[in-house]
């Protein structure tokens, strides 16, 4: 109950008893309470102008790294008996050292500046308000405000550093980079054997060849190494992502992050395209300034359902065809036909697939039943990355209870070896 | 100071009443303020919200019951005066929870101790010295004076509440 309710309803009851018995000293055991009452009023604070200002250390941290946050409230108006000063913090943030809240007396023009830390999980987190309770002494009249601040901070998904990620799409750009090209010049790997050619090093001579035709002089051929275009495609869909209270949808980010880096890195022109809620594009680019770029997409996604598709929709104007699809996703047997048709017209398709049988039932109890329904769930799932490697999709299936890195040292350092009859 | 004074108000409120009834032959009504005495610190203790409001409703009650008993005046008024403060002590040491600490909760603390011995000295002598006045005015000038106190009361409440809207 309110306590000026509370004081006012006692003082009235008193007044009552003491009237309809007429009853002085009930009248006058009231008193102190007018007092009180009265005291409330008196010292209720005027007109309040407050202001707030935020700095923080940095708008851009990692996961688990911390962040300082200083807030300077000043008084701009009379004397404040008590104010309780409260940042508000978004879900997902938690203060690691020092306190979001100060209980003080802030004098006319005086001011108060404290720094707490502040860490949490990958997001976007805007910073708005500081929560100011105003009152006096007895804590009769209180006055909430909102003070608006500016502020905003994005943690970033942790990146993990893979060694390489073989991947061989049929176009590649004119660039140099790391992709073998599928075509005769300078290079690390052997690619073919042709007739020496002015300006080849003497060092390329194959002498084998030539001491077969002694007319003719031959030199090999190296596989030319390129860039590509690689476009990445991180699946955000809440019924494939989410079970219950837990979601799978970290491990997805973690991996899009380790793969969008290593790719950049090699050289490789990288975009962006997260299904979910609705479709964010993040337009393809190079180097450290597109890792950046796409860092700061994927720290503030979320997992959501789109209204509009209803099954995995990836846009195919938004990738040049043949080029490298990577699709990051838990995958359901509906998404099939997508990748199929992906398939079917020329690009080449990295799927990474986080297990969501394998996380799921990392947290159920180890039944007869559970162990039943996840055996026959996991063959299901084992049915539809079949016939996708058997279509030429190199599927890399995550058991997300394994560290990604050493998922990715197995299965993706090496080129696929595709299913006899398989077209590259 | 505070987190011993709002243990040491309920104990001198309860005590007070239970001795003006214990005085004045009503044993078992004494026995009956002190067992919710026990209780009232015991939900202090526990830190049990709903114990304030019936901390304070209860000794204000009591101490009606016995003036219109006719029992000594002083221990009911001082006994009630004591609730009061063990109330608005009980609200402050809630507030001082959401303190951090790198605040001067001392200076908190002597401000409003200062702002509260204040007022409860100066209710405690409202209270004598109205108990000194032998006014006698007739029923109807008493009923006036008392709707204008409900007004006026009404009025401070509305303007408290309009702070807080």
């Amino acid at each position: 109950m309110n306590r000026t309710f509370s004081l006012a309803l006692l003082i009235f009851l008193l007044l009552f008893l003491g009237l309809a018995t007429i009853h002085p000293a009930i009248v006058a055991l009231a008193l102190p309470l007018i007092l009180y009452l009265l005291g409330g009023l008196w010292f209720a604070p005027g007109k309040v102008q407050l202001h707030a200002e935020r700095s923080l250390s940095a708008e851009r941290v990692k996961t688990g790294d911390d962040v300082a946050v200083t807030l300077k409230v000043t008084n701009r108006g009379s004397a404040l008996e008590e104010v309780l000063l409260e940042d508000q913090i978004p879900d997902g943030l938690e203060v690691s050292e020092g306190s979001a809240r100060r209980l003080l007396i802030l004098p006319a023009g005086g001011s108060v500046t404290w720094t707490f830390m502040l860490k949490g999980r990958r997001g976007y987190y805007g910073l708005k308000n500081v929560h100011a309770i105003i009152g006096e002494h007895l804590g009769l009249a209180r006055l909430e405000q909102d003070l608006p601040t500016d502020g905003q901070l994005f943690i970033l998904p942790p990146v993990l550093r893979l060694r390489r990620v073989a991947i061989q799409p049929r176009r590649t750009r004119i660039f140099s980079g790391t992709i073998p090209a599928r075509q005769g010049g300078s290079g690390v790997e052997f690619f073919d054997v042709r007739e020496y050619q002015q300006g080849d090093s003497p060092r390329w001579i194959n002498w084998r060849a030539t001491a077969r035709h002694p007319q003719n002089v031959f030199s090999n051929e190296f596989e030319q190494e390129r860039a590509a275009d690689v476009g990445l495609i991180l699946d955000g869909r809440h019924r494939t992502n989410d079970f219950g209270d837990r979601s799978i949808f970290e491990n997805s980010v973690l991996a899009t992050a380790a793969l969008a880096d290593t790719f950049l890195n090699a050289g490789n022109r990288v975009g962006l395209l997260f299904y979910g809620h609705q479709i964010i594009w993040t337009m393809p680019g190079y180097g450290k300034m597109q890792s950046e770029r796409i860092l700061h997409d994927l720290s503030r996604l979320e997992p959501g359902d789109s209204h509009n598709f209803s099954e995995l929709y990836v846009p195919r104007h938004l990738f040049p065809s043949r080029s490298q699809l990577v699709l990051v996703s838990p995958l359901i047997p509906e998404d099939y036909d997508m990748l199929a048709a992906l398939r079917m017209s020329g690009y080449h398709l990295l799927v990474v697939s986080p297990n969501p049988v394998s996380f799921e039932s990392g947290s159920m109890a180890p039944t007869r039943t559970n162990l039943l329904a996840r055996r026959i769930i996991q063959l299901q799932r084992a049915v539809l990355l079949r016939r996708l490697r058997g279509m030429g999709i190199h599927v890399v299936d995550w058991d997300t209870s394994q560290p990604f890195e050493k998922t990715a040292k197995l299965e993706l350092e090496q080129r696929m070896v595709l299913p006899r009859g398989v077209l590259r | 100071m505070t987190r011993i004074l709002r243990f040491a108000c309920p104990v001198l409120s309860t005590g007070l009443l239970a001795a003006g009834y214990f005085l004045s032959g009503l044993d078992w009504f004494a026995v009956a303020l002190f067992v919710f005495g026990i209780l009232w610190i015991v939900g202090l203790a526990l830190h049990w919200d709903w114990v304030l409001p019936l901390g304070l409703f209860t000794t204000f009650g009591a101490a009606a019951l016995g003036l219109l008993q006719g029992l000594s005046t002083l221990f009911l008024i001082a006994g009630s005066l004591f609730a009061l403060l063990a109330w608005d002590l009980a609200d402050f040491h809630l507030r001082l929870q959401k303190s951090s600490p790198e605040d001067d909760l001392t200076m908190l603390e002597k401000h409003h101790l200062l702002r509260l011995g204040f007022l409860g000295f100066s209710g405690a002598g409202l209270s004598a010295f109205a108990l000194t006045l032998h006014l006698d005015p007739s029923f109807e000038w008493t009923v006036i004076l008392m709707l204008f106190a409900v007004w006026g009361l009404g009025r401070v409440v509305e303007r408290l509440l309009n702070i807080e809207s």
